[in-house]
């Protein structure tokens, strides 16, 4: 039975999750290409934009997350 | 009529009541198609088996020996740490697909022991090391393996050498649908005194995280005292339900939710998270666990001492009672009487399997016919995937211009499945597969018809089928090409009940042959390049069977047409055209349809054997199909690899009991004129006009001198007859590998008994010699049918240059009781089955317990692939039933009807013995 396949893929801007794990925090990017920090409380609204370093690595996170911070969409 | 009997044939609503609760948690959640948000579709790597413990699942919920609600809101299973272990064993761990030297594969012992239908009674056992078990080692170990080398067990390791396990034992009682007893029995086997901390686990699949709409639900201590632990849970849609812990117990509790901490590397909002219990035991750390005695994961812990030899029971009840609820006024007391239910249950999950095992089978064949049957009802898992919303979540909206490209399944976004469905393997492969599907639907039906026909109408629904008339074949690429067997399931099924009940369900046939229609009209559509009736369609099921991965493009360039494709499409017809007769008898208007499908069938057979000139499937002189290699330049081939390939055109063959011509004379003169037109569709096929045995007519691709050329091969044990059935790849191919070269490069196939050399389609499945069961069971239900045509007047040589001859039907019998071999004893005590696995084959704490393997070793039997696939090789119990209850007499009588009617028992009972078959 077939189990493995892998196929590259392509990746476009949009509103998303990632983490920031040497920063240890979660970070939004919006649809206009700005990022955004999480805050501990009401973390969508409490949010602050943040101007990101080339030396931060982001990793995304699964949309479905964006629920938990009450992040639109 | 007996209690399980009475339960299955409750009104809809009661009946469903009491399938509400059953065996539906999987056994991997983690490494899915499903939980995967990789950007390249890294499945097996992005969600580990290190990471399950901490992080919440999105869309199902797995455990050891669990049970859940239909739509999986509550779930409960076992936890167990004998002290050593360096993680709690919440679940069954096995190598990733890289990881093994032949694809994934679980290392646990686990069986299936027992289950009704209804799931009234469930029993499982797990074997769970005192020692600490040896993750690492097993990883380690695997790595340095080749694909030339067996796997490396767990058995391997020596961790059971001592016996120095626990067998633990669960029994699922249901007193009524909402109102489950639990039975947990460890045995300590080994020679000391050893500990378990055991963790009973109820929890809520975490909904509330990822849906807006979804409120949280609770789980809250609300009683705990030296006698009795009791847990309130409290769930929007499924309402209030209490687990009652016997004992001094005390509860453990935590959230099911993300350690964001360990996964992401970001603090946890809260203290409370999957691996709180992880914390508390192994990390000794008292503040993972919520103090409020509230939460939405909760363990109950028992700290058991056990002597060696001895035994411990543990008995807890999850039920819709509350703990005042008695009417008499008195507090309810969920132990009163625990014992007499379980012992009611057990008997009346015995009284309907002596019901449903034929009296001639002995002891052993019944034990191997009863686990193979638990195997199967235990497979049932929810399966859940909103693939649109799963889309959407990968940022792959697949109707935003923006949108990323998704790793799989972009097409398939009209798919919504949330529903109890029969699995392959819940550890191995816990997502369904619809070919699959079709033969667990085989068996099943032997148990509980209902489920098998809501089964094969699932797939059928607008949320599995493709818009365009496709079955979803399964995750990993729902759009993959899968054997077309959906129709002959169904019309099994169909006449099935028509034959038990006196009455066939008409309104399902019809709705099913509406859809099958699609299907049947999008294989012609799609899979038939040239519009001659000759079919392509990748792989199929079979994975390495070829010289070349047949669903890649092929290095020749230019394409294949397929043998087993084309087999696969004429059967179709034949079912099509059985399902439209059956139709036509309560509404003449689908006599159309019978003409429609005599038509294709006529035109699909022909090709096989006239399309192509020279190079046509059928090679005369080797007398076998073969698949043909069309190349660019308009030259052409034969592959001769002799395989299961070349089988499949035989399996195309259903006799016809010619009462339809009687009945509708205007379509049989359509018919007439038809071939009269069309004469050479009948010189190079069977002759659909010739009459048999009682006037019976048989549609199929071989005419008698193919039959038995092909038949020749098939039962020479030199080729495809083994001890234990039919082998996949003609042994020939030992001695005589089959060779291409293009460009240098050499592409070949030997004849492999056991696991695959390559990495086809992840290397964890071989159709290059070893045995499996459903095409063994196809050809079993095609030599029936030619019996049934043919009669006693065709005889063959079985095995071939035996000197002995057999008529078809003791052909097919021939070859059930060598299969049926594989599972039972054989004269030295032996399970051929187990190989040289000596403990299997001689502790009695092991020795009756059966594992229902993918394959089995093409030369001696040993189970090979996914260790629990109940699912397929489960078909062995219908197999067992069928040979147990039909004679050959009966089949001459009735037709293939007779495969459906049981003999009275007293008759089963000497035929049995007068054959010796099983």
């Amino acid at each position: 039975m077939t189990n493995v396949r892998t196929v590259s893929v392509v990746t476009h801007q949009k509103l998303q999750l990632f983490v920031d794990k040497t920063g240890g925090r979660w970070i939004v990017r919006d649809e206009k290409g700005i990022f955004w920090v999480l805050a501990e409380q009401d973390p969508w609204e409490q949010r602050q934009q943040i101007s990101l370093s080339d030396e931060v690595q982001l990793e995304p996170v699964p949309g479905h997350y964006k629920h938990m911070f009450g992040v639109p969409g | 009529m007996n209690a399980e009997q009475v339960r299955l044939q409750a009104a809809p609503q009661e009946k469903n009541l009491w399938y509400k609760w059953g065996p539906y948690l999987s056994e991997r959640q983690w490494g899915t198609v499903r939980e995967d948000y990789s950007e390249g579709g890294d499945a097996w790597n992005y969600f580990s088996h290190d990471q399950a413990r901490s992080r919440a699942y999105r869309w199902g919920e797995d455990g050891l020996a669990g049970i859940s609600d239909d739509q999986q809101q509550l779930c409960f299973a076992l936890t167990l740490w004998n002290g050593k272990d360096p993680i709690l064993k919440e679940r069954l761990f096995g190598l990733t697909n890289s990881e093994s030297n032949h694809g994934e594969d679980v290392k646990e012992y686990y069986f299936y022991l027992d289950s009704t239908p209804t799931h009234s009674y469930m029993k499982y056992l797990y074997k769970y090391p005192q020692e600490a078990y040896p993750y690492d080692q097993l990883v380690q170990t695997s790595r340095k393996l080749n694909r030339q080398q067996f796997e490396y067990e767990l058995i391997d390791t020596g961790v059971f050498d001592q016996n120095r396990y626990f067998d633990v034992f669960v029994e699922y009682i249901k007193n009524t649908p909402e109102d489950m007893l639990i039975q947990i029995s460890i045995h300590n086997r080994g020679d000391q005194a050893a500990t378990l901390e055991l963790l009973p686990t109820l929890w809520f699949r975490n909904e509330w995280s990822w849906v807006a709409q979804a409120a949280k639900p609770s789980l809250r201590q609300i009683h705990a005292d030296g006698s009795i632990s009791v847990i309130k849970a409290v769930h929007a849609k499924l309402g209030e339900r209490y687990l009652y812990c016997e004992g001094h117990v005390p509860l453990l509790f935590t959230e099911n939710e993300t350690n964001t901490e360990r996964i992401f590397g970001v603090p946890n909002r809260s203290h409370y998270v999957k691996d709180s219990f992880h914390q508390y035991f192994i990390n000794q750390f008292d503040g993972a666990i919520n103090p409020a005695g509230q939460g939405t994961k909760v363990a109950c812990h028992y700290h058991l001492s056990i002597k060696p030899g001895d035994c411990q029971v543990v008995r807890l009840r999850l039920t819709d009672t509350p703990p005042a609820s008695a009417s008499n006024g008195k507090k309810y007391a969920p132990f009163f009487q625990f014992g007499s239910i379980l012992q009611q249950r057990k008997s009346e999950a015995d009284e309907f399997y002596s019901g449903i095992i034929p009296k001639s089978l002995d002891a052993d064949s019944a034990n191997v016919m009863r686990q193979a049957l638990a195997g199967l009802l235990w497979t049932k898992q929810f399966y859940h995937y909103d693939v649109d919303r799963w889309l959407e979540e990968r940022g792959s909206d697949p109707f935003k211009p923006n949108r990323k490209t998704a790793p799989r399944n972009e097409h398939w976004h009209h798919m919504y499945n949330g529903d109890v469905i029969s699995m392959p393997d819940k550890w191995e492969y816990p997502w369904y597969a619809a070919w699959d599907l079709a033969f667990h639907v085989i068996a099943l039906t032997l148990v509980d018809p209902e489920f098998g026909k809501s089964q094969l109408k699932l797939m059928l629904r607008e949320r599995y089928m493709h818009p365009n008339g496709q079955i979803p074949a399964y995750e990993w690429n729902f759009g993959d090409v899968n054997p077309p067997v959906h129709a002959w399931s169904t019309i099994f099924t169909y006449l099935l009940e028509k034959a038990q009940t006196g009455q066939g369900d008409v309104d399902w046939l019809k709705s099913s042959f509406q859809k099958l229609l699609l299907n049947f009209t999008w294989w012609v559509n799609r899979k038939d390049r040239t519009g001659r009736n000759v079919f392509e369609g990748g792989f199929l099921g079979l994975d390495n069977i070829g010289v070349f991965d047949r669903s890649a493009p092929l290095p020749t360039g230019g394409y294949l047409e397929q043998a087993d494709g084309t087999a696969w499409m004429a059967l179709f017809s034949q079912n099509m055209l059985s399902i439209a007769i059956e139709l036509t008898k309560t509404d003449p208007e689908y006599g159309e349809m019978v003409l429609k499908f005599i038509e294709h069938f006529l035109w699909i057979a022909t090709s096989m054997t006239q399309m192509g000139g020279d190079t046509s499937m059928w090679d005369e002189e080797e007398g076998f199909f073969y698949d043909v290699l069309r190349l660019p330049d308009g030259r052409s081939q034969r592959l001769k690899v002799r395989s299961m390939v070349g089988l499949l055109p035989l399996c195309a063959a259903t006799m016809y009991d010619g009462k339809f011509s009687a009945e509708f004379p205007e379509f049989t003169e359509r018919m007439r004129r038809f071939l009269q037109a069309r004469p050479e569709l009948r010189t190079s096929i069977h002759d659909p006009v010739k009459t048999g045995v009682n006037g019976r007519r048989l549609a199929s691709i071989l005419d008698e001198s193919k039959l038995r050329r092909v038949l020749n091969k098939m039962l020479d044990e030199r080729e495809f007859l083994s001890p234990f059935g039919l082998r996949s790849l003609s042994r020939f191919h030992a001695e005589n590998p089959y060779v291409f070269q293009v460009e240098g490069k050499e592409y070949r196939v030997d004849y492999l008994p056991a696991e695959s050399d390559t990495g086809m389609f992840g290397g964890n499945s071989n159709w290059r010699g070893p045995i499996w069961i459903p095409v063994n069971a196809l050809i079993i239900r095609a030599l029936l049918n030619y019996y049934s045509f043919y009669g006693n007047d065709f005889q063959i040589e079985c095995p071939t240059g035996s000197g002995r001859m057999m008529n078809l039907y003791e052909v097919a019998e021939e070859i059930g009781s060598r299969l049926t071999k594989l599972f039972l004893k054989n004269s030295q005590g032996k399970r051929p089955v187990y190989g040289e696995a000596k403990k299997f084959q001689d502790d009695p704490h092991w020795r009756d317990l059966v594992f229902f393997y993918e394959y089995f070793h093409g030369d001696n039997g040993a189970g090979l692939g996914a260790s629990h696939q109940t699912g397929w090789t489960g078909v062995i119990a219908r197999i067992m039933h069928l040979f147990a209850t039909t004679s050959a007499e009966q089949l001459l009588q009735e037709g293939t009807r007779a495969a459906f009617n049981e003999l009275p028992s007293s008759a089963t009972a000497s035929i049995g013995q007068g054959r010796g078959s099983t």
